[in-house]
């Protein structure tokens, strides 16, 4: 599969230039987490958005913070609590009155409004409230008494959550999971990395976040990341590996048949392969590879698997199903895998 | 890049070489499986099969590995896999790559050759032929058992025409008891359709098995003996315990043989009678002339020799009655004796034997042949005249007849299923039996010629005689006795006679042979059996004889006949009448 626009050369040592300047900015403040960085740095080339799960005070929103400081984005966030209404996030309309003394209404935008919009513990708030991020997310733009109003590019969300098992959260419904290119799992930081964030955040000295990317920027590499080549047999790849994690599907691999109630779809194969060109950018190639492909995988997938009440029972993460996916679908067609032999 | 079409067809080369040698090598385990399992279901299948398994194996590798198209892309694929170019292979062959990308696979491709991308061709492809070699040692190892031997009887048996079973099917038309009547139905229908088989051909034991159920319900047909009649044989057998022939004879009620005995017996006992008489008259003669008395030794030389003459004429006569038992048997001799109570019956019965003799002897061969076949011409018409009365006036027949008849059937039977089972040529000579072909080679006999008749001149005898030969019969021509009916004559009863005639050697003179009833005063139907000197079928009917029967008494054959009477009342008036 060729793409009609070829990178410029330039354009690609731009890219893994800007990815560096962009992991070193956040670095100076995040400290550990680098598979997190990469894959929030992933979804943000890709154009995609990113729902953080973690524990409390992992850092997640220091992340976020820390990415809109550095590319110099609107920053906006937005805390779910159960009482929070769809208006608190996409805006209202108010009377105003003028210096004549009439009264107008005036739109009031909310807080998602802004280009990267965190999402603070996003499970926190009630379904109908949750939904307010639909229309925003999948067609960045919102709809205000009527008016459609359009949200300012790049338009970036990180939402952030905590297990869903902890008292007083709702479960993301599908639908908007679906809209989330990634759903990154921060883990709690080893030893080493716990040593290095208490002397960072507990001294005197705070570190400042240089601005490494603009708008303009973003965009151009979104637009770069686009016409990175995927060859037939890794698209294929990739639709097999969808197709196989369908448990209604005519050849299912056994741990969808397994572990799995319903499997990724076609937006599922799209993120990851939108995805994969991403790190075969930042890997330094104009091509996708399989091992591009794997490497999201799991973050892509992963909350767009509904696991059946067996796995619920066994304790059988998506991760875990994932990665028995990545061991059963075969990464050659069978005619390739008949050439080896 | 420009070395990647050279690598793509090296690895379609291996690709299908390797497909050649796993198609074989599970062609192989195929081919040596099934030629075992053949082997040991069917030991008797030759073995080549599993040779033949390996060309087919060969030939399906080789259609298989030919017909074998891997796409462009998939090669390319394979390839990049194998190179580990990360799909840059792939993407620079899709076209459109970025130069990053064709220079990675440059990169790629850079040193390397076929030898580098040729996937693996054998892995455990040799264990394929490894176990059809092993396969094939042991197919060849196993024994051959002997074949089966053919089972008797399966070969194929067509006539088209069948006599015998002919017969058996009109048998039930002329029966009337119930049970004989049924034996002889479920007879005619095995026998009908037993001919119908035979005509279209069938299994040689088949036949046989068919033959055998029709012989034992025309068997079953015949009626038993009764003990009356089994007492009476016996007694006959110990009154004739010192002629063992004539005894065995009546042991077997074969009235043929019995007849052959008592005339054998008789002549020995004259030859020996005469003999003794012409040494008596010799010794008396040389003694008278001793004693001076030349006449009355002249005299007795002259009995002597009127002895030896009468000696002639009993050998001519014996002859004569060979050739012509009418004269001794017949109503001839009956009329011969009367007039010999009536003074000169004897000289009359000695003038008569003599001319007969003497025109006898005066006869040339040539003239015996003609002599004989006249009489046979005569006699067939006579025959066919008589069966067409007799056909007119048949009524049902009598018990005795019945049982001839039913012994005719199962002898034609027996001869039948000697044909069927090939128990000897038919081609060669059979003693007692049946000839065909080759003229002066067979033995011309005629068998089971049973005469019949009754007294009172209103029998109708039935019954036909065989004779098959081929033998150049010459000599002696037979003669017919009398012709046309004759009624009257006293004698009542009824003595069916059958048998066998005398086993006639190929040389022997006798063309035909005229068969009496003894029927005492009545004219009595005789059989005549001609021998045909061409060889050909069978030449027998019955006649109406006119001559005088000499028995006194019928009966039923040899149980009421031990020895004939008027055979012997003729064997004494022959010698005298003082014995």
């Amino acid at each position: 599969m060729s793409e009609s626009l070829q990178p410029q050369p330039q354009a690609l040592v731009r890219f893994g230039e800007d990815v560096a300047r962009l992991r070193d900015a956040v670095a100076k403040v995040i400290v550990g987490q680098d598979g997190v960085v990469e894959e929030v740095l992933i979804c943000l080339f890709a154009g995609g958005h990113v729902l953080l799960e973690g524990a409390p005070g992992l850092g997640k929103t220091l992340l976020v913070r820390t990415l809109a400081e550095a590319m110099s984005l609107r920053f906006s966030r937005i805390q779910f609590t159960p009482d929070l209404m769809p208006a608190d996030i996409v805006g209202t309309q108010m009377v105003v009155e003028d210096e004549h003394g009439r009264k107008r209404f005036e739109l009031q935008r909310g807080p998602v409004f802004g280009q990267l919009v965190l999402a603070d513990e996003i499970n926190r708030a009630t379904p109908k409230t949750q939904s307010a991020l639909l229309e925003a997310m999948a067609e960045q733009s919102v709809t205000i008494a009527g008016q459609r109003h359009g949200l300012e590019a790049p338009f970036f969300v990180l939402a952030t959550e905590n297990p869903i098992e902890m008292e007083g959260t709702y479960p993301l419904p599908e639908a908007q999971l679906d809209r989330f290119l990634f759903k990154v799992m921060v883990p709690n930081p080893d030893e080493d990395t716990l040593v290095a964030i208490l002397h960072r955040t507990t001294g005197l000295v705070s570190e400042s976040v240089p601005v490494v990317l603009d708008a303009a920027r973003i965009l151009e590499q979104r637009e770069l990341v686009r016409s990175v080549q995927v060859a037939s047999p890794v698209a294929r790849y990739v639709a097999r590996f969808v197709r196989m994690s369908d448990p209604t599907c005519d050849t299912p691999a056994a741990a969808a048949r397994a572990w799995l109630r319903f499997g990724a779809g076609v937006r599922g194969a799209q993120s990851v392969l939108l995805a994969a060109k991403v790190v075969a950018l930042m890997n330094g190639r104009a091509h996708v590879s399989l091992p591009d492909v794997q490497r999201v995988l799991a973050p892509a997938l992963r909350h767009r698997l509904i696991p059946n009440f067996e796995a619920d029972a066994d304790g059988v993460t998506t991760d875990k199903i994932l990665t028995k996916l990545i061991e059963e679908v075969p990464t050659a067609s069978d005619a390739v895998a008949g050439i080896a032999g | 890049m420009d070395q990647l079409p050279h690598l793509i067809v090296a690895v379609q080369r291996t690709v299908r070489l390797r497909t050649f040698v796993r198609t074989l090598a599970t062609g192989l385990i195929w081919a040596g499986t099934g030629s075992v399992l053949l082997a040991l279901a069917l030991p008797t299948v030759p073995r080549w099969h599993a040779l033949v398994g390996f060309g087919v194996a060969l030939v399906a590798a080789l259609g298989h590995a030919l017909s074998r198209r891997d796409a462009p892309l998939d090669l390319v694929t394979y390839v990049d896999q194998r190179l580990d170019a990360g799909f840059a292979l792939v993407s620079s062959f899709e076209g459109g790559a970025h130069a990053l990308t064709r220079h990675q696979a440059e990169a790629a491709l850079a040193g390397k050759s076929a030898h580098d991308v040729r996937p693996r061709v054998l892995r455990g492809e040799w264990l394929g032929l490894a176990f059809y070699a092993a396969a094939l040692t042991a197919v060849y190892s196993l024994p051959v058992p002997l074949p089966a031997p053919r089972p008797p009887g399966a070969e194929s048996v067509t006539m088209a025409t069948a006599p015998a079973l002919t017969r058996v099917t009109t048998l039930p038309r002329q029966v009337r008891d119930a049970a004989q009547r049924g034996h002889l139905e479920r007879a005619a229908h095995e026998a009908e359709a037993l001919r119908q088989r035979l005509q279209e051909g069938m299994p040689r034991r088949e036949a046989l098995d068919g033959l055998r159920r029709v012989r034992e319900e025309v068997a079953q047909a015949r009626r038993a003996d009764t003990p009356e009649r089994q007492r009476a044989r016996e007694a006959a057998m110990d009154a004739l315990a010192e002629e063992r022939e004539m005894a065995q004879a009546v042991a077997e009620r074969d009235l043929e043989s019995l007849s052959r005995a008592v005339r054998r017996a008789a002549g020995q006992r004259e030859a020996a009678d005469r003999e003794r008489a012409r040494a008596a008259l010799t010794q008396a003669a040389e003694a008278a002339r001793a004693a001076g008395d030349d006449d009355l030794a002249d005299g007795l030389l002259r009995q002597r020799d009127t002895l030896d003459r009468r000696s002639q004429q009993a050998e001519w006569a014996r002859q004569l009655a060979e050739a012509m038992p009418e004269t001794q048997r017949g109503a001839l001799n009956r009329q011969l004796e009367r007039l010999a109570r009536d003074g000169d019956a004897e000289e009359l019965t000695q003038a008569m034997v003599n001319a007969m003799a003497e025109a006898w002897q005066r006869l040339t061969p040539e003239e015996r042949q003609r002599l004989g076949d006249a009489l046979a011409d005569a006699q067939a018409a006579e025959n066919e005249q008589a069966a067409a009365d007799a056909a007119d006036a048949a009524g049902p027949p009598t018990a005795d007849q019945l049982e001839q008849q039913l012994r005719d059937a199962l002898a034609a039977l027996d001869e039948m299923q000697r044909q069927v089972g090939g128990e000897r040529d038919g081609s060669q000579p059979r003693p007692g039996g049946m000839t065909q072909g080759g003229r002066g080679t067979g033995i011309p006999v005629a068998r089971q010629g049973p005469g019949q008749g009754e007294g009172q001149g209103q029998g109708a005898g039935g019954g036909d005689g065989q004779g098959h030969g081929a033998g150049s019969a010459q000599g002696n021509g037979g003669s017919g006795s009398g012709a046309g009916r004759s009624g009257g004559g006293g004698g009542g009863g009824q003595g069916p006679e059958g048998g066998m005639t005398d086993t006639l050697p190929g040389d022997s003179p006798l063309l035909g042979r005229v068969r009496p009833a003894r029927r005492a005063g009545s004219p009595a139907r005789s059989w005549v059996e001609w021998v045909d000197p061409q060889g050909s079928g069978p030449a027998a009917g019955e006649v109406v004889g006119a001559g005088t029967a000499v028995a006194g008494s019928g009966g039923q054959g040899v149980e009421r006949a031990p020895i004939p009477r008027e055979y012997q009342e003729h064997v004494r008036d022959f010698f005298g009448g003082d014995r």
